[in-house]
């Protein structure tokens, strides 16, 4: 009696047309104006950190500058926003909107999982280092925006876009610390920096692999070909001259690996 | 017969389950209850507000837990002060009586309180400007030293330890996460809340009936028309420019102004217009609370202006005003005291218990 039920043509009917219900039911809550997006994968970029060559070790390792200072490091902090792709016809896209905040001390933050990356074939990917004017402006943020990162300046509204912090005895307070904080968004004082690296892939319709690639961070290039001392600026807190030197050092930080 | 019924249970069934699928789509829908929303009034004759609310919708919850923080004193690093501590309701939301700002640990700031009323129409914040957006104003005292000396991440755990702060959390929000993000915005509806346009002198310019001014007041309003509307302008008694009004400079607190934000040599000693609206009620005065008296200030831009390179063109030779003159302007500021603000009970402290 049961079974017969099972294999009714009734039964049958229902079958078929319940997803088709469903699916109508539901349709009006996804129809958009835009055309569907073709993006077809995500992608990596493992950051490491490095100096003169070799990875960076926080607070233990003596380094030495060009200007002959001696120093540790005990933080290294960067935001990265606006990421893009360039392909092969020169044209660059965006991807999606995302601001990320990557620290030596924390090494889930050194892997950063870039979204909607279409099909196509890419010859170079854009960023900016730091964080672009808009969300400087724009009241609170969250996540790696959040204010209680430490990488805002509350009393001249802006992000430190890049943090180093460490000791040197060429500085002559009694803690001997340097804190060099790179921000402002404004004027003569901008501190954007956008970065360019190659690199080759391509993402097709059936690619099933997901680019990854690794990208060194090489603090040594914080001190030249501008000249950075320790001795000479142990404290940048504010935007200005000394922080847009380093700015513009520490743009050329970045390369890829593989 | 037998299969009919059955074709009539399935169809009923499919129904349900439809029903149930696309439930999820309206959870937020009219239906169910969740933050009432809230629309300000705003006075008459001003200007569209800078902070329009359109990231952070006002809602009565909303503005109930921004009011909470606002005076809970066991935000600060000490539990001795709270926002409330320093920016007092009768006070127009200034520190009566108090040049400088002071805070935990009996710490003292080198720049006196602002009254804070018509934050919404200023689109930056401090008497430097040095804060972009009313959202993110409060960062400044909660965490300076001098003020309430907070970590903001300790902050967060520790008001997510107390169920009071995650009820009203969820009842702002919807959830009881507690977020920075969440806590400036709630800060920030209730601020948005503290206007003032409803004066006698704002009866009198909307001829409301039997408003009028004194025979006094009314010289003194054209003595302020006269001599200081040009940086105090109307409707909200201030232009939100930086200017130096030719205060004379204090090694001891070495307050280099908007020059500290901007870098700009121009800068130097410029602050920011404060407004004139419930001047009588905010005492003391100017970025440094040296003057506690009105008629003080009124003797400064008569005979004390000290003409510096940045001293701003209208007072440089100073405002001459007469004894008299004084006294009807004075009498003129008192006109500029909103009751409804200062008396306005959804503004009024709220009793936190430890």
């Amino acid at each position: 009696m049961i079974l017969r039920i099972f294999t009714s043509y009734i039964f049958r009917c229902v079958l078929i047309c319940l997803p088709i219900l469903w699916i109508c039911g539901c349709a009006k809550n996804d129809k958009k104006d835009d055309p569907p997006p073709a993006f077809y994968t995500w992608m990596y970029l493992d950051f490491s950190h490095e100096m003169n060559g070799s990875q960076l070790v926080r607070n233990t390792k003596l380094y030495t500058n060009p200007a002959g200072e001696t120093f540790r490091v005990s933080q290294f902090r960067y935001y990265l926003s606006n990421f893009a792709l360039v392909d092969n016809a020169g044209k660059t896209i965006p991807l999606a909107s995302a601001y990320f905040l990557v620290n030596d001390a924390v090494d889930s933050t050194k892997r950063l999982r870039l979204d909607s990356v279409p099909a196509g074939t890419f010859t170079a990917i854009r960023f900016l280092i730091g964080v672009d004017s808009a969300r400087n402006n724009s009241g609170v943020q969250s996540g790696a925006l959040a204010p209680e990162n430490g990488m805002f300046w509350t009393w001249n509204s802006g992000y430190i876009m890049a943090k180093l912090e460490g000791t040197s005895d060429a500085v002559a307070s009694p803690t001997h610390e340097f804190q060099w904080h790179v921000g402002g968004f404004k004027g003569p004082y901008n501190v954007l920096k956008t970065v360019e690296l190659p690199l080759s892939f391509h993402v097709g319709a059936f690619t099933a692999a997901i680019p990854r690639f690794n990208v060194a961070a090489n603090v040594d290039k914080w001190f030249a070909p501008n000249t950075a001392s320790f001795a000479q600026s142990p404290i940048i807190m504010a935007p200005g001259e000394a922080a847009l030197n380093i700015a513009k050092n520490y743009q050329q930080m970045f390369s890829i690996k593989n | 017969m037998r299969h009919k019924a059955l074709y009539i249970a399935v169809a009923f069934g499919t129904l349900l389950l439809l029903a149930h699928a696309c439930k999820k789509e309206n959870r937020n829908g009219s239906g169910s209850p969740g933050p009432e929303p809230v629309t300000l009034s705003l006075p008459p004759g001003f200007p569209d507000p800078v902070y329009n609310f359109s990231g952070n919708p006002l809602t009565g919850q909303g503005i109930a837990l921004g009011r909470f923080i606002f005076y809970d004193y066991r935000l600060s690093k000490d539990s001795t002060v709270s926002c409330g501590f320093c920016h007092q309701q009768f006070a127009a939301f200034g520190h009566f009586d108090h040049a400088l700002s002071h805070g935990v640990g009996g710490k003292q700031g080198n720049r006196s309180v602002p009254a804070i009323f018509n934050m919404i129409w200023q689109k930056e914040f401090m008497w430097d400007g040095g804060v972009n957006n009313l959202e993110i104003q409060p960062l400044t005292p909660l965490t300076d030293h001098r003020e309430m000396g907070v970590d903001l991440k300790e902050l967060l755990q520790k008001m997510q330890g107390d169920p009071r702060y995650r009820q009203q959390f969820k009842a702002a929000f919807g959830t009881e996460e507690i977020t920075s993000e969440r806590m400036f915005k709630a800060i920030t509806q209730f601020v948005g809340t503290m206007i003032s346009g409803n004066s006698r002198y704002d009866s009198i310019i909307r001829k409301v009936p039997g408003a009028a001014f004194s025979p006094d007041e009314q010289v003194g309003y054209a003595i302020y028309q006269q001599k200081c509307a040009a940086c105090h302008k109307e409707p909200l008694f201030t232009d939100l420019s930086y200017r130096s009004n030719g205060l004379p400079y204090l090694a001891a607190l070495n307050d280099v102004g908007r020059m500290k934000i901007t870098g700009n040599t121009a800068d130097y000693l410029k602050f920011k217009v404060p407004s004139l609206r419930n001047i009588i009620r905010s005492s003391p005065y100017m970025h440094d609370g040296r003057y506690l008296d009105i008629f003080q200030v009124f003797d400064f831009y008569d005979h004390g202006v000290k003409d510096t390179i940045t001293t701003d063109v209208l007072v440089r030779k100073g405002v001459s005003l007469t004894d008299q003159q004084k006294r009807q302007l004075y009498l003129f500021l008192n006109t500029l005291t909103d009751y409804t603000l200062i008396n306005n009970k959804d503004l009024s402290e709220v009793l936190i218990e430890p």
